[in-house]
């Protein structure tokens, strides 16, 4: 499959799952660990070896464009946009720092996948 | 190639099931059994509201925040500190219950303490890391010196 088609699966399935997690009122740190590990796996077996970069940004992409959602478009956001100082500043930093590390665990879990797979069809062979 | 999914789904069902059973274990806090029952607020116009995505985001940069100063007050002894964590803690029932723009104003004044303490504080602190570097640093000479 074309690469840039299977990044914007992987954009379109984690938005998904981050609005499932947001309908289902779940903590925003479980539900992106649970999210970038689905959208990992995903990944890693599609493409096979090599897969973490495109889970890296797959899932950085999701999530910012999911947080930017979150932030524009609903009345808590915007309340917490509008709000001058310091903390704004702060919020986003610790936003950054949290989305990465969901890319980092998602990365794991395509390259956890993408092993599996593999060695897998090297059984078959 | 039917097994190889079949396994890889297995894992991760396993990985689900296993994140979502620890989840009341991690989450549980003295606060939310006094909280609601349900994630419904009602707020004073008698209007139900969702919890909500930013209301659980700043309750989680404030209970982080409480952390880092707690971490914090191990080093230096400093008043304003306490005064930092119980606007913080106020911060985090805000977000808690909705109040965004409360939340927000409690977290602003809590950053603005920690600026104080930090401004302070900022030169003992370096000399505290350095001290610790230091000693950790003969401590390993120590051992290098004793086993080799």
């Amino acid at each position: 499959m074309n690469t840039g088609n299977l990044l914007f699966i992987g954009i379109m399935v984690g938005l998904v799952i981050f609005g499932f997690f947001d309908f289902l009122g779940f903590d925003p740190t479980y539900g992106g660990i649970i999210g970038a590990v689905i959208i990992g796996a995903l990944i890693g077996t599609t493409i096979g070896k090599g897969s973490e970069k495109y889970a890296f940004f797959s899932i950085f992409a999701y999530n910012l464009i999911a947080w930017i959602l979150t932030f524009l478009f609903t009345s808590d956001g915007k309340l917490m946009l509008q709000y001058g100082g310091i903390a704004i500043p702060v919020v986003i930093g610790v936003l950054l720092i949290m989305v990465f590390f969901y890319s980092i665990i998602g990365s794991f879990g395509a390259f956890v996948a993408s092993n599996l797979n593999r060695n897998k069809q090297d059984e078959e062979l | 190639m039917i097994k190889n999914k079949i396994g890889i789904g297995a894992i991760f069902a396993a990985l689900l099931l296993v994140s979502i059973a620890f989840v009341p274990a991690v989450s549980a806090q003295p606060e939310i059994a006094s909280a609601d029952e349900s994630d419904m607020i009602v707020d004073i116009n008698g209007q139900v509201t969702p919890k909500s995505v930013v209301g659980e985001l700043g309750e989680n940069i404030c209970d982080g925040l409480i952390a880092a100063l707690w971490t914090l007050d191990e080093v230096i002894n400093d008043d304003r500190i306490g005064q930092a964590q119980d606007l913080l803690s106020k911060g985090a029932n805000a977000f808690r219950n909705n109040n965004i723009s409360r939340g927000m104003d409690y977290l602003d004044l809590a950053l603005s303490t920690i600026w104080d303490i930090l401004y302070d504080w900022g030169s003992q602190i370096a000399s505290w890391l350095y001290n610790e570097l230091v000693d950790l640093l003969n401590e390993a000479e120590d051992f290098i010196n004793q086993y080799s």
